[in-house]
């Protein structure tokens, strides 16, 4: 049998920034359902962006129960050797997207992203999952060589969608984060696949299907739960938002004030309340923008380049064929 | 040599900072923001993007400082305030 790698890749548009923590755990989470259903670690392969690499790893060893090497993307000739033994490759995109590729300090066009799996010449098929915003960018491609190469896209061109959720890990932790959904439905039909079209087989079609069915629900499930929370709580924190505007101004004032006259225990103190509201205030606008983002102002559509490859490539434990 | 203690993830009373709003209490349930015990002066920080929000041990925000910066510990959650559920469990099909 052929074996596949298994890649996570998470770019970050600024160099020497780490990524974002729900982005880390998105990753962490598929890596843990993918050993938990059998593939084996030697064929997980982990490229991320990012400054602080012992924390990055700490949050994989939280969600996985054990170590792993992570690749920065500058690595990936090194990692491209590393997986040689590899005959066919399955991606999963992490991270934000951009209008014009994956959000990463060099944008990592579709054009960009097609060419290094072309590059390595040992891949005969490769199927991409791709969580981020507008990777309907990445369809539409002229695929040429004898290379099968499959994108299947959480959303086309709206931005992809996350969720809140508690989700249990290795040693039964259960971490909350905002996860995208579209990822999560790819690794629950890797955990546990099912073969939607009745053909008796497990194929990437089947994964589509799946994921489009399973993001669909879980978004309509939001919406409901969300609903009361849209007509009851928002008008509601607008008002304290508004209540909370004019505090920051008044504590500012008095923080200059006391300032100017060199009152170094009052400007503490003003400070340390200036501090407080501040943190209150992103509370709050994070917690409207969200619920306004999630439940009122997006589709989530997901989509499959080439049908005829998703059908005829198959899942079997640990490998695709 | 002193070895670092390495990320766990904790849950602990709401109650013990009686001075951080429940606002932010159920952001970080939500998973919106993290937030993580400190080794040194503070014992808690909320961190937002960037931007890392330090604690006193009441709840109250001491400082503001980036997060790059930050040596942090256990991720925490409240074990008495609600958590999201699991997407990854709800059966659609």
């Amino acid at each position: 049998m052929k074996e596949t790698a298994w890649l996570f890749l998470l770019p970050v548009y600024n160099k020497g920034q780490n990524p974002e923590n729900r982005h880390v755990m998105d990753l962490a989470f598929g890596v843990y359902k993918l050993e938990s259903a059998g593939i084996s670690r030697d064929n997980i392969f982990i490229a991320i962006d990012g400054a602080d690499y012992e924390k990055i790893s700490e949050v994989i060893e939280q969600f996985t129960g054990s170590k792993h090497r992570i690749y920065s993307t500058d690595e990936i000739e090194t990692l491209r050797s590393d997986a040689t033994f590899c005959s066919n490759l399955v991606l999963f995109v992490f991270g934000h997207g951009h209008e014009l590729g994956l959000s990463s300090y060099k944008i990592i066009t579709p054009h960009v992203l097609l060419s290094e799996i072309q590059k390595s010449a040992n891949i005969e098929k490769a199927v991409i999952y791709l969580g981020p915003c507008f990777s309907g960018i990445f369809n539409y491609l002229e695929i040429s060589g004898q290379q099968k190469i499959i994108f299947v896209g959480s959303t086309k061109f709206y931005s992809s969608i996350a969720s809140r959720a508690t989700e249990q890990v290795a040693g039964g932790k259960k971490p909350s984060w905002i996860a995208n959904f579209f990822l999560l439905g790819v690794f629950k039909w890797f955990s546990s696949p099912v073969d939607i079209d009745g053909d008796g087989r497990y194929t990437i079609m089947d994964s589509y299907k799946f994921v489009s069915i399973y993001s669909n629900s879980v978004y309509a499930n939001i919406k409901k739960s969300d609903f009361p929370y849209l007509i009851q709580r928002i008008p509601m924190l607008h008002k304290k938002l508004v209540k909370l505007g004019k505090q920051y101004k008044r504590y500012r004032d008095g923080f200059e004030g006391c300032k100017a006259l060199g009152w170094n225990r009052c400007v503490k103190f003003y400070e340390k309340l200036l501090n407080d509201t501040d943190l209150q205030i992103r509370t709050i606008k994070r917690s409207i923008n969200e619920n306004l983002e999630i439940d009122l102002f997006n589709i989530q559509e997901s989509w499959v380049s080439d049908s005829t490859g998703a059908l005829s490539t198959m899942y079997v434990t640990g490998s695709i064929q | 040599m002193v070895q670092e203690k390495k990320m766990g993830i904790k849950e602990i009373q709401s109650g013990l900072l009686p001075k951080l709003s429940k606002d932010v209490k159920n952001s970080i349930n939500s998973g919106s923001f993290y937030m993580y015990e400190l080794a040194g002066k503070y014992p808690y920080a909320v961190v937002i993007d960037q931007k890392a929000y330090l604690l006193d041990k009441k709840g109250r925000v001491a400082k503001i400082v980036q997060n790059e910066d930050l040596q942090t510990e256990d991720l925490v959650y409240f074990s008495d305030l609600p958590r999201p559920k699991s997407l990854f469990d709800l059966a659609v099909i």
